[in-house]
């Protein structure tokens, strides 16, 4: 083209510049001189300059204004659908996309969806490291991390994530709108380094923790959002850029300093980061919420990042008056610029968060408020009353609706969308070497995967050949069985909701039955096992009239094996008989107390030759009785059917006091199963090994239940059940109950003392332990600390003595100390078990129970001095209580008799005469546990009856007639509870949830 | 100096260089400021007004680099790279939206409760990449104006800052390109 001659294009250049500075006859003029007969040079500045007579605005404003639209994608609108996820309403916008309140059609449950913008999906390797991380971070099953459900791609193709919609406010806020209280401090420290934990055991790095990423529901419990940053600990280059584009593009100005304070060292750096920088990160967050100032600060990002690469922090002190030296050397152990001399593992943070806790529990400092301002005790009413949830609540809905309203948007929903949206990862990272080498376990490293959200799973089991999961659940005081299909997560209804319970679900060895128990009443022992096929839904379950468990087939198919349990003779069988029926053979027994297996979905399983049949065995410790607190270990038991040697091999030393369901390794190198180690808080998932090696799989605040086995030993399903309960008061006449205490944590059996303050047992923080409180919150002691686990405090009337019963000397036995914890004293003795004690009003006499070897439980007394005791009852007898006048003793009565019932059973203290006997509602869930208390007045017997799911307390008038409620609570479970003198009530109360989570060996 | 600064200072540095590696980093960087800073001033702004794109870049290389200790040759550098990626991704997003808006939907851009038109919607940003690119074969310096002023935003006098020449010269290159460029775009 005749343009591109370069000499050419300088003189029309020249041309058009000359004649845009004339006009009329004058540029005519111009033209005629300069182009000198060149037509075509003159034809070219003739069309340009009528281009550019015309052109007008053209250009005129920038290029942005112009493509702005792709900049916005277009938002979803309400009731609009993504895939099975209908829009209830934007809740937050970042950077990279927006969050939207959703409500997942299928499960019926609440989602946040986060959907990116289009242009991400375009981008191959940013929509690897998205997906990457989202599901790293739905791996993590765990109560602090936020629950990631599905990852996906809208319709116009913008990836979308499904996670779980949290409620509360992000730590950012709660900082800037209550001063922190110290407990209030190590509780969130002590989650944040829980959760980070579960994370790092999964490998995977947080990297931005920090008070926005925090979210505090209102009921205490901390989530941490966004483990969008964390990735796989994989090989990448450019640490830097990771950091600075969080750094930089936070989205307003004020924030970008913030962001920048809570980089570690190494992040500043550009170096490759590992878990120690979540350790920093902690060690920053924790640093604020204590001092009310973040530890490096500056004016511009630049000078922050030089304070925390060079400078040293202030000491807390500098900021709040007697911050505790061991929070100062904590914060300063999580703050070393060389991280080779932080805490190396955030466990280590936890445990001395844990220490720190429960030292200022007995000092009773928690609920000093540390920043500066606010330290009248008014502002600690405020935090602890169910009001300040309200408050909270209604934070968030206005939030909520602040997208036509906009003045102050929700934090939350900023961070939530500008973090996990604006992750612009280029970073290094080493896949880091495992110091220890070792023999590798399975399930050495697990993918754990959340199947159900609603917390209200009672029971799984897993198909061996891990296709399906069975799963009971609860809604409204009704049990529905359901089917899923792990693959493509499809649930299915196999039994409608039913009043009844299910006892156990199992599948049978070829996978096409589901066995389960259950019971048409809450009656003990009138339950049966029932059978349906799998791909029959909609058939009707079969009743088997036996009482074998599930029976295990042998590899040639020829013979069967199974567990017979002989209720009558408190017997159970090891049965192997033909596959086709008959010829049957005992092969070995056991007699109450000793079992063949506690979990009656056991089975045996045969080994590879069918020579032999393998049995994991939970032997009873010395204390062998029921199941409260024994020392069970755990055993391999096999018979060489051949030649009918039998063997026992014990799999190390461990002693647990829970046990449930065992199974084998397929190898038959071990067994896992959910325990309880003794000593411990929480059921978790522990392996033993024929070489005497152990382990806990999990390692939470979560207890485990129901275990089984894939076939193959590559993966398991579980129940993850966590408990977060507050203790509550309820003046008389109140409708509103306050709670006295704050933040997660475990409560049980509380009483109210003679000087009107509680006394309860917790073991929150790892041990299980006495602690008082005053009535309205303040003034926390702790008054047990000698070791083992101690429960069931009692206070005598004349406020002179404490009881509870303690293992502290390996059995639980009754213990006696003075008020305040001091002098203990062991009133019970013996190889067997004695709980659950109760003061005559008279203060002379302690009432507990109490089984003789091989008998159920009855009541006993033994003067508060000791001495020997005496046996006050016959037939099943628990939880006595003595009437205010010190005349009558109620308990729990079970006499065995037909359906085992348990009654409500009152007799004279004086000659033990029957008083009365009172029936009570199914909806009574009568166990170990169950609280039974009278009123103050004497007039009612009261309890926790759980009729439509919710519990509340009901009393049946001492003289007769139908029980009463006396509670209108409409929400929450009742863990404990007591009467104050005046009538108003103390109660534990939280909820309990539980979900069914697969857990697979990442290494297969 | 930080590290952290420097490291960007160093990409633009590495940049100007005509290191290509530096580009790639740069590039999400500034692109996803660019994305947030125009999602913000489209919010931001009211019904009928300009997008301040110096403004844009300006807040961009305040919060990129280190101010003080960055010469001005980076300073060049930075708007020039700016402006190239930001042509780049203005671009690749009107061409993205091209392909999505094929069938004809409604060019609006629902903003909460308001519904506000987006501006200069006649002009097509991709077929001006085209030309904008036919150009530079003809005439470097003018098409890096037009990158610049069009792309960018910046003024006339930051223009010829950025690039080392004077503001007539500027002038007289956007003048020029302006018609040039129209012309293309009207004989399509």
């Amino acid at each position: 083209m005749a343009e591109t001659d370069p000499q050419r294009w300088q003189r029309v250049k020249e041309i058009f510049e000359g004649a845009l500075e004339r006009h009329g006859a004058e540029r005519e003029t111009f033209l005629d001189r300069e182009c000198d007969g060149q037509t075509d040079v003159r034809k070219e500045v003739e069309s340009l300059l009528r281009s550019y007579e015309v052109a007008g605005s053209f250009m005129e404003s920038p290029a942005v204004a112009h493509a702005a639209d792709t900049f916005v994608d277009q938002k979803l609108a309400p009731g609009q659908r993504v895939k099975h996820y209908q829009i209830v309403n934007l809740i937050g916008e970042g950077g990279m996309g927006e969050v939207y309140l959703a409500s997942d059609t299928i499960l019926g449950r609440r989602v946040a969806l986060k959907v990116l913008p289009a242009f991400v999906s375009k981008d191959p390797d940013r929509l690897r490291r998205f997906t990457q991380e989202a599901r790293a971070a739905s791996r993590l099953s765990h109560p602090n991390v936020c629950v990631v459900h599905e990852i996906g791609e809208t319709d116009d193709g913008r990836p979308f994530i499904a996670m779980e919609y949290v409620e509360g406010v992000t730590l950012r806020q709660r900082m800037r709108n209550h001063s922190m209280k110290l407990g209030d401090v190590l509780d969130i420290a002590i989650q944040v380094a829980d959760a980070l934990t579960a994370a790092h055991d999964a490998g995977i790095v947080h990297r931005d923790i920090k008070p926005e990423n925090i979210v505090i529901r209102p009921e205490g419990y901390v989530k941490i959002l966004d483990f969008g940053l964390a990735k796989l600990t994989e090989r990448h280059k450019g640490a830097i850029h990771a950091t600075m584009s969080t750094l930089l593009f936070d989205s307003s100005p004020g924030t970008v300093i913030g962001t920048a304070a809570y980089m570690s060292p190494e992040q500043a750096r550009g170096i490759p980061v590992d878990e120690r920088t979540d350790i920093w990160g902690l060690g920053v967050v924790l640093y604020e919420m204590a001092s009310g100032n973040p530890p490096f600060t500056g004016e511009t990002a630049t000078d922050v990042i030089v304070a925390i690469v060079e400078r040293d922090q202030p000491p807390i002190s500098r900021h709040v008056e007697d911050a505790p030296p061991e929070l100062e050397r904590i914060v300063k152990k999580a703050l070393r610029k060389d991280r080779n001399e932080r805490y190396q593992i955030v466990k280590e943070m936890a445990i001395d968060l844990r220490g720190l806790r429960r030292e200022l529990e007995v000092n009773s400092l928690l609920d000093r408020s540390l920043a500066p301002g606010t330290t009248d005790g008014s502002e600690y009413a405020k935090a602890s009353t169910g009001r300040e949830k309200m408050v909270e609540t209604n934070e968030l809905k206005a939030a909520l609706t602040t997208i036509h309203k906009p003045k102050g948007r929700s934090r939350i929903w900023i961070a939530l969308a500008a973090v996990l949206l604006v992750t612009v990862v280029f970073g290094i990272y080493k896949l880091r070497p495992r110091t220890e080498p070792r023999t590798q376990f399975p399930f050495e490293r697990i993918d754990v995967t959340k199947l159900t959200t609603n917390g209200n799973a009672l029971l799984a089991a897993m198909s061996p050949d891990g296709k399906y999961v069975t799963y009971v659940t609860s809604e409204g005081g009704k049990e529905s069985l359901w089917l899923r299909q792990v693959a493509i997560a499809s649930n299915a209804q196999l039994v409608a909701p039913r009043e009844g319970h299910y006892l156990g679900v199992a599948f049978s060895p070829d996978g096409n039955f589901i066995y389960f128990g259950y019971t048409e009443s809450d009656r003990n022992d009138a339950w049966y096992i029932y059978r349906l096929p799998v791909l029959g839904i909609g058939a009707t379950a079969t009743r088997i009239d036996t009482p074998d468990g599930p029976t295990a087939m042998s590899h040639d198919k020829s013979r069967v094996a199974f567990i017979r349990y002989d209720r009558p003779n408190q017997t159970d069988y090891l049965v192997v008989a033909n596959a086709g029926g008959g010829g049957e053979q005992i092969i070995t027994s056991r007699k109450w107390p000793s079992r063949l297996s506690w979990d009656f979905m056991a089975q045996p399983e045969w080994t590879a030759d069918d020579r032999s049949l393998l049995l994991p065995l939970v032997i009873a410790g010395p204390a062998s009785s029921n199941d409260v607190a024994v020392n069970y270990t755990i055993s391999i038991f096999e018979k060489d059917l051949d030649t009918g040697a039998e063997r026992t091999i014990p799999l190390g030393d461990q002693t647990f006091d829970l046990v449930g369901h065992v199974a084998l390794h397929p190898d038959g190198s071990g067994v896992i199963m959910p325990a309880k180690a003794f000593g411990a808080s929480f059921i978790q998932i522990w392996q033993l090994f024929r070489d005497g090696s152990k382990r806990s799989i999990t390692n939470d605040l979560s207890d485990y239940s129901y275990l089984s086995l894939q076939d193959d030993g590559s993966a398991f399903v579980t129940l993850q059940t966590q408990t977060v309960a507050r203790i509550w008061t309820l003046g008389k006449g109140e409708s509103k109950p306050k709670a006295i205490t704050s933040g997660i944590s475990r409560y049980f059996d509380l009483v109210v003392t003679p000087d009107d303050r509680i006394v309860y047992a917790s073991d929150a923080s790892g041990m299980a332990d006495i602690f008082e409180i005053g009535l309205a919150g303040g003034d926390p002691r702790q008054l047990t600390a000698a070791g083992g686990r101690n429960y069931a405090p009692v206070v005598s009337p004349d406020n002179r003595y404490l009881f509870f019963h303690s293992n502290r000397g390996g059995v639980f036995q009754i213990w006696r100390t003075e008020r305040d914890g001091s002098r203990p004293k062991q009133l019970t003795f013996g190889s067997v078990e004695s709980t659950w004690p109760t003061v005559s009003p008279d203060s002379k006499w302690v009432v507990y129970q109490h089984p003789e070897e091989g008998q159920p439980y009855s009541l006993w007394r033994v003067s508060i001095d000791g001495g020997t005791p005496e046996k006050i009852t016959e037939g099943v007898s628990i939880r006595p209580t003595f009437s205010p006048d010190g005349k009558l003793l109620a308990f729990w009565y079970n006499d065995q008799q037909q359906n085992s019932r348990w009654m409500l059973k009152v007799i004279n203290v004086d000659g033990g005469a029957t008083f009365n006997v009172f029936e009570v509602a199914p909806a009574v869930q009568v166990n170990w546990d169950t609280p039974l208390r009278w009123t103050p007045d004497g007039r009612y017997l009261t309890y926790v009856d759980h009729r439509g799911g919710i519990d509340n307390l009901w009393g049946q008038p001492i003289e007769g007639g139908a029980p009463k409620q006396l509670t209108n609570f409409e929400d929450s479970k009742i863990f404990a509870f007591a009467w104050m003198k005046d009538g108003g009530l103390v109660a534990s109360r939280g909820v309990i949830t539980s979900d069914v989570v697969l857990i697979k060996d990442a290494a297969r | 100096m930080t590290q952290g600064s420097q490291n960007i200072t160093e990409l633009l540095a590495g940049y100007g260089r005509g290191d290509k590696e530096a580009l790639d980093q740069l590039m999400p960087i500034v692109y996803d400021e660019l994305r947030r800073q125009a999602a913000r001033y489209l919010r931001r702004e009211q019904p009928g007004n300009t997008l301040q794109t110096t403004a844009l870049i300006h807040e961009a290389y305040v919060r990129l680099v280190d101010q003080r200790n960055v010469q001005w040759q980076n300073r060049a550098h930075f708007f020039g790279i700016a402006a190239q990626l930001m042509r780049r991704i203005l671009v690749d997003h009107a061409r993205a939206k091209k392909r999505v808006k094929r069938g004809g939907s409604d060019v609006r851009v629902s903003l909460g409760d308001a519904t506000v038109a987006v501006k200069g919607q006649d002009l097509d940003v991709v077929a001006l990449d085209e030309a904008l690119e036919r150009l530079a074969r003809i005439d470097e310096q003018q098409s890096r104006v037009v990158e610049l002023r069009f792309f960018s935003g910046l003024t006339v006098e930051e223009t010829a800052e950025v690039m080392g020449i004077s503001k007539a010269t500027v002038k007289r290159d956007w003048s020029m390109a302006k018609a040039w460029l129209h012309r293309e775009l009207s004989t399509q």
